[in-house]
């Protein structure tokens, strides 16, 4: 095989152990900003990884009333999710498979990835899945039109919803990129990342008190490396939604030329994008409180708002595309 | 150097139309007034940018004076009324908060629409200051008719003259010096009336509902 064909696969393979890698040490990280602004230690750093290790090493159990849907579940909402890793430009651009699909591709693999856990999670009859399942419908059916409202506010300027030709444009612009259409779509982003990923106004990642589960209700009937799929799924959902953030508010600092030397840089410049950008989430979530669940179409039509804004802005006054 | 501080004029003055939005889903008015000085704030910003960019110096000052009397000073005495009075600290509405955020982007729709012919006379040349400033200025307004306590219609009354300032100054560099002097003087005049106001009628009425007031008491 040539190397045209060996290097954007060793890239691909490299981009994948990078996103797999810092998903659990995002969500640790999170957990570590919330311990301290509240006067404790918190686990450490490495956790994350200790407890994927050790549930992967064990048996599933499962309830005597599910079906295969249970069996299968977690598998599916994972393999979703990692098919949608190679959609963004992590290191280099064009990445390496960019092609393969756009952004609204994107939104479609993380709806399955809700539906098939939301399906599973009513498969073995229990309440709380049921309860759960329920509210994370609820909360996609609001939050996905607002991501593909928030997507073509990114992609109206750059004529396109793949994101690493949003991310090219934005390279080659520089500092003139940033416009106020693209301040109003980040803000979108953000409010809407809160609602797809389950952070704290919308949902409380940390809580087991019955009454206010989302996602972790779903999760309730599984053990062992199923739980483990779940769990290093969501450290992988949250990589993507800010990965995407920085592919497409900051795009700076993507390779465009291949070496190993750009690579690393990359590589350096990406991870404290997405640090950087989950260190000002978590801090967002120690400054907020619960919202009840049915303020939560209060900040996605704020998020529609905005990204609407952001198009109107685009169109009729800058004169974009 | 310049067009990066173009760049920042465009973003300070977006982000004072985005906090204008966040005015309208707030649920606290002790919210409300936070992000009221977090727009005050970049309106100042704003001016800053505009007096480095076009060399007009009294900006400078109105840029410090917009930042100490409406980012600081005037949330200040605000945030005194709400604590002073010990009203509900929720905010009532007459439109639901779902329908403020959307009426605010039909506002900027509007403004866009209304104000589009004029931009290329406008005195600073960027293309979505004008709007942004006029849709401010109908968001404002939009605040004082919709919410139902006089604390909150102060606030929508200080957002409207947010608006009417960077529009005033997006068209001619600002209406002067010792007008905007005198507005500001003004405004603050107001907000002490309005703080002896609010006393007055919590006092005698037990509330500060505004439309409770129609009705003739005894």
């Amino acid at each position: 095989m040539s190397l045209r064909v060996v290097g954007p696969m060793v890239l691909l393979l490299l981009e994948y152990a990078f996103v797999l890698a810092v998903g659990p040490l995002l969500l640790s990280l999170g957990r570590r900003v919330k311990a301290r602004s509240q006067g404790r230690t918190g686990s450490p750093l490495l956790q994350p990884y200790r407890d994927l290790w050790k549930l992967l090493g064990k048996g599933a159990i499962y309830s005597d009333t599910s079906s295969w849907l249970t069996r299968w579940a977690p598998a599916v909402s994972f393999a979703a999710l990692l098919a949608a890793v190679p959609l963004i430009p992590w290191l280099v651009l064009p990445a390496p498979l960019g092609y393969v699909g756009d952004l609204i591709v994107l939104v479609g693999l993380l709806a399955l990835s809700r539906f098939i856990v939301a399906l599973a999670a009513l498969d073995a009859g229990s309440t709380f899945g049921g309860m759960g399942s329920s509210r994370d419908m609820w909360m996609g059916a609001l939050a996905e039109p607002v991501f593909l409202l928030v997507i073509f506010a990114f992609g109206g300027p750059a004529g396109s919803t793949q994101a690493d030709v949003i991310a090219a444009r934005g390279v080659a612009l520089g500092l003139g990129y940033l416009s106020p259409p693209l301040l109003l779509a980040v803000v979108a982003y953000v409010l809407l990342l809160l609602v797809e990923t389950g952070r704290l106004p919308v949902d409380n990642p940390a809580t087991h008190l019955e009454l206010t589960m989302v996602h972790e209700a779903q999760t309730l009937e599984y053990t062992g490396r199923d739980l483990a799929l779940l769990e290093w799924g969501q450290g992988l959902k949250l990589a993507l939604m800010l990965g995407l953030l920085a592919a497409l508010a900051v795009p700076w600092g993507l390779a465009t030329t291949w070496g190993l030397l750009f690579l690393l840089a990359a590589l350096a410049v990406t991870s404290l994008k997405l640090l950087g950008g989950h260190l000002f989430v978590s801090g967002l979530e120690t400054r907020l409180a619960k919202w009840r669940l049915f303020r939560v179409p209060d900040l996605t039509t704020l998020a529609v708002v905005l990204a609407f804004g952001s198009l109107a802005l685009t169109y009729v006054v800058g004169g974009g595309a | 150097m310049t067009s990066f501080a173009t760049l920042a004029l465009d973003l300070a003055a977006a982000s004072a139309l985005v906090t204008a939005w966040i005015c309208l889903v707030h649920r606290r008015i002790t919210a409300l007034v936070d992000t009221y000085a977090v727009q005050s704030a970049s309106l100042a910003v704003t001016e800053g940018l505009i007096a480095y960019l076009y060399s007009a110096p009294d900006l400078y000052l109105l840029a410090l004076l917009t930042f100490v009397v409406n980012a600081l000073v005037l949330p200040g005495v605000l945030r005194r009324v709400v604590r002073a009075l010990r009203v509900n600290r929720m905010v009532n509405t007459y439109a639901s908060v779902r329908v403020s955020a959307l009426a605010g982007l039909g506002l900027l729709l509007l403004a866009i629409l209304v104000v589009g012919p004029v931009v290329p006379y406008a005195e600073v040349s960027s293309a979505g200051l004008l709007p942004i400033a006029t849709a401010i200025l109908l968001i404002g307004f939009f605040l004082l008719i919709s919410r139902e306590k006089a604390v909150t219609q102060v606030v929508g009354l200080l957002v409207m003259n947010n608006g009417i300032l960077l529009a005033g100054i997006a068209l001619t560099y600002g209406l002067g010096l010792f007008v905007e002097l005198a507005l500001a003087a003004n405004l603050l005049v107001l907000a002490i009336v309005a703080r002896i106001f609010l006393a007055r009628m919590k006092e005698s009425f037990d509330h500060v509902d505004v439309d409770a007031l129609r009705s003739l008491e005894g």
